[in-house]
């Protein structure tokens, strides 16, 4: 998402511009004199200005020079009522980006746009210099997964609040701890608080610790992990799972960088960098007041989203790859071979807890194909290899039908949409017979009870 | 001294309960009441003892499963033999249990990433209550 200002007194022109941009997925921000305009581009950091020429307190040609000096050094485009060609030569001299008319501006805006803002980001990128990430095990190589290491990288060069979000298994946690190894703060502790596992009882003095005497137990001398984390960074994991009165507690020590440790006086100081993952939709839960919507916007001044593993299947060979070899090294085991068709049936699958149930699932083909040299589909578990065969079988009778009747084959929905509507009535027949008992759902169905959660929170189901 | 508790739920019998592998060194006796508390928390289990930490690191090599939760009771120089081998207990949910405390012993266990870190309490309350929370939400 892109910053850009658009300098124009013309009220019509400037609502058109304002949806246009955002319609390309950018923020956009007016100023309707000369004034306005410059003091705008001092203040904020503006990737792009869309400038006027004729303007009420004066030429947009005669500032161009004054925008493009301000910190941010944005791109400037000039858009003019009245061209005329000494003009467009004054402002390509004075190192606008280009010249356009007022009557071809929705016309040609998108695509000037797009390209000074792709010439810019190389340039930034360029002037940043190669950025040597350590990957720490991060595998895959797809553009999705590039995309979220730029943003490690860019993370891990400053101090600010990340919020890691993407479904269960994605790898935010192992972000986490590449975003630490990568900063300034690497010798120090990265710290872990497993929102979802501490107890509602233990959860304040865990964090802020407890003075002697607050709680018995020979653990008197711990202090609470956010000391823990000073200097260092602190990982709320699953932060969704924060009580309320938590969160307006830890809001404090964002804010004031101070808090207090449960039954204590005193207020002890801690300079900790915080990362938080969730896989929670967080908006979500502040319109239903589960979470409050002054931390999340506190937490979310940078956000890595990762993608799920099925929309990044391009990576599905190296992490296949990557877990097999540790598998074989953990086991003292010579290196095992893919037959052909074991990537494709892993492909074929859609991969509802991503990467940690990829990383389960060899490990199950793993010791299926204990003695064997090579791993073939048929050790991979039943309900992967059933999907594979009726994809096959699917595509093949579409393809038939294709053939003798058309126009049947097109009213056909998607294989995945054909597929989600009957596993989501399988389910709910499934726990209406079981009254919703998961454990002998999970018996009936012959499936593990993680698998079958996964399934249930998929579908939005419960059991 | 030394204490490690295994919950597997890969090797859960067919009851539902999980497998706790124990390994205990001097003095015995904590480790069996920690694993006898916990156990009483979490339901019946299966206690296998280690006599040495060769032997334990061996067989965690193979008897541990991504996602299994392993509690570990431990002092400088565990933690330090814990570093030594990490990549085995990588694919664990750690639970650390400090009996020395101080800034060089917190700074290690956190490098061994534990999903809760405590100290020695006589009935292991805190423990209970998080690993009961843990495997509720495995269930
Ligand atoms: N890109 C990746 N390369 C290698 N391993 C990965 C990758 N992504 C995830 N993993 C592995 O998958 C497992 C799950 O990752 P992680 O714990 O970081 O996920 P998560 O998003 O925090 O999941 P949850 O929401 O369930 O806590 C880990 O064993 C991790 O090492
Ligand atoms: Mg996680």
């Amino acid at each position: 998402m892109a910053k850009i200002l658009v300098v124009d007194d013309d009220r019509n022109l400037t609502r058109v511009l304002i949806e246009q941009t955002r319609r390309m997925g950018h923020h956009a921000m007016v100023a309707s004199t000369m004034r306005d305009g410059v003091e705008n581009a001092r203040l904020g950091d503006f990737d792009l200005v869309l400038l006027d020429v004729q303007m009420p307190d004066g030429n947009g040609l005669d500032f161009l020079p004054t925008f493009k000096e301000v910190a941010s050094r944005p791109e400037v485009i000039i858009v003019t009522g009245k061209g005329d060609p000494a003009g467009a030569a004054k402002a390509i001299k004075s190192g606008a980006w280009c010249y356009i008319e007022k009557p071809h501006v929705t016309k040609d805006l998108n695509l000037h746009m797009a390209r000074a803002l792709q010439y810019r980001a190389e340039k930034n990128r360029a002037a940043r210099g190669p950025v040597v990430l350590k990957r720490e095990m991060i595998i895959g190589s797809s553009i999705k997964i590039n995309h979220c290491l730029d943003q490690l990288a860019q993370a891990a060069m400053s101090d600010v609040s990340v919020l890691i979000t993407g479904e269960t298994g994605t790898g935010k946690e192992l972000f986490a701890r590449a975003i630490h190894a990568n900063s300034r703060r690497s010798a120090k502790n990265f710290v872990v608080v497993d929102c979802a596992s501490l107890p509602e009882t233990l959860i304040e003095s865990t964090l802020f610790g407890h003075e002697k005497g607050a709680f018995t137990g020979a653990d008197r001398a711990m202090t609470g992990l956010v000391k823990q984390a000073d200097g260092g960074t602190l990982f709320l994991d699953e932060v969704g799972e924060l009580p309320i009165q938590t969160q307006k507690a830890f809001l404090r020590v964002l804010q004031e960088h101070s808090y207090r440790p449960v039954g204590g006086c005193d207020e002890l100081t801690s300079d900790f960098r915080l990362v938080a993952a969730t896989n929670r939709d967080l908006e979500k839960q502040v319109s239903v007041s589960a979470f409050r919507k002054d931390l999340l916007f506190r937490l979310k001044a940078s956000v890595i989203h990762l993608p799920p593993l099925k929309k990044r299947l391009e990576d599905l060979r190296s992490l296949t790859g990557y877990f097999v070899s540790r598998l074989c090294e953990r086991y003292g085991q010579e290196k095992k071979e893919f037959g052909v068709d074991f990537v494709a049936t892993l492909s074929a699958y859609d991969w509802p807890g991503n990467v940690r149930e990829l990383a389960q699932t060899l490990e199950h083909a793993f010791s299926a194909a204990f003695h064997s040299p090579t791993l073939y589909a048929n050790h991979l578990p039943d309900h992967i290899r059933i999907l594979q065969a009726q994809t096959a079988v699917q595509q093949s009778k579409t393809s038939l039908q294709a053939c003798q009747i058309p126009s049947d084959a097109l009213s056909l929905p998607a294989w995945r949409q054909f597929r989600d509507s009957y596993e989501k009535e399988y389910l709910q027949r499934l726990l209406a017979q079981t009254k919703g008992n998961v454990s002998a759902a999970s018996r009936v169905a012959d499936l593990s009870r993680t698998h079958l959660y996964q399934l249930l929170a998929k579908h939005d189901l419960q059991g | 001294m030394v204490c490690l508790l295994l919950f597997s739920p890969i090797m859960k019998d067919q009851a539902g309960d999980y497998a706790i592998f124990i390994y205990v060194r001097k003095p015995e006796g904590v480790g069996e009441a920690l694993a006898n508390i916990i156990g009483r928390a979490v339901g019946q289990h299966q206690l296998t003892i280690f006599a040495s930490p060769a032997e334990l690191t061996a067989s965690l090599r193979t008897a541990l499963h991504n996602g299994d939760i392993v509690i570990v009771q431990a002092d400088q120089n565990t933690l330090a033999e814990l570093l030594a081998c990490q990549e085995i207990l990588e694919i664990s949910r750690l639970i650390l249990i400090l009996t020395e405390i101080n800034e060089e012993t917190i700074a290690m266990a956190h490098r061994l990433r534990p999903r809760f870190l405590t100290g020695l309490d006589d009935e292991f309350l805190k423990v209970s209550a998080v690993l009961g929370k843990m495997l509720e939400a495995a269930a």
